[in-house]
């Protein structure tokens, strides 16, 4: 029970240091400025590199390749991306796809504002351009 | 990392990748002998490109140490083979690092995305049948 009234009292005083806290948080909140965020300059990029690796996910898991679907799904995590609900268009011949790609990303590697970004679009066209079938 | 920074780190591997191919070529012969040569060549002038890179903003390159300590004992072709694999993962990180330092459309940011893809295709070509293990994300920090 002493534990326990302890434990209240500490509730307490933190609950009134929140409020405390809470009201100035609350007003800064409410001048933040308004003005709609600066968009992305590399979204464009990313979500061209994300479809192409939603539809060889989907390529290689209907191939029943494990381990090239197993990889493009890293490529997709890597950009932040997650596997769609609904079947993506289908992508026809994968390894086409994936040589095919490997200019596009590059350029859009070297084009990429952000540094982390064109590293890892490079790191991607380099993969594509050295896949290999299991 | 800055620009510069990024440059000196990968000149500093680019001399040891160029020491390494020379070391590996002494055990090889035949078509191996002669993919170490290529490679070779290419680490060489891209050496030669990061250094102009860096005098072109005005620093000295990192000078190549008189001699480098492999990572493994190489006495055959088996082990001059895993040292040029070593030596071409060691190249895709410090690419992966230039891309990484570099702005969009410099000339660094290219010879850096054209690098990771040449150091990939090299990893592929000896690690041979082992290719399917090689990383998801070439140069990728672990």
């Amino acid at each position: 029970m002493a534990d326990s009234a302890a434990m209240s009292a500490a509730a307490v005083t933190v609950s009134r240091r929140a409020l405390l806290v809470a009201a100035p948080v609350a007003f800064v909140a409410g001048c933040r400025d308004r003005r709609p965020a600066r968009p992305d300059p590399d979204a464009a990029a990313i979500a061209a590199a994300r479809d192409t690796e939603v539809r060889l996910v989907a390529a290689y898991a209907a191939l029943g390749d494990d381990r090239l679907r197993a990889e493009h799904l890293a490529h997709l995590t890597a950009l932040g991306g997650a596997l769609p609900t609904a079947s993506p268009p289908p992508a026809g011949d994968p390894a086409s796809l994936v040589r095919g790609s490997v200019a596009a990303l590059q350029s859009a590697a070297i084009g990429a504002h952000a540094g982390h970004v064109a590293a890892i679009l490079a790191s991607i066209a380099a993969a594509h351009a050295t896949q290999r079938s299991s | 990392m800055t620009v510069v920074g990024a440059l000196q780190s990968a000149l500093a591997v680019e001399h040891q990748v160029v020491y390494g191919y020379g070391l590996a070529a002494a055990h090889l012969a035949g078509k191996p002998y002669a993919a170490a040569l290529t490679a070779l060549a290419e680490a060489q002038s891209r050496r030669d490109r990061l250094a102009d890179l860096l005098r072109g903003r005005g620093a000295v390159p990192t000078p190549a140490a008189p001699a480098y300590l492999p990572p493994i004992a190489v006495i055959d072709a088996t082990s001059a083979i895993a040292l040029c694999l070593r030596l071409e993962h060691a190249a895709e990180g410090a690419a992966w690092d230039l891309v990484e330092a570099s702005g969009p459309g410099d000339v660094v940011r290219g010879l850096g995305v054209k690098w990771l893809g040449a150091a990939a295709m090299w990893a592929a070509h000896w690690a041979g049948n082992a290719a399917l293990d090689e990383p998801a994300l070439p140069g990728q920090p672990s």
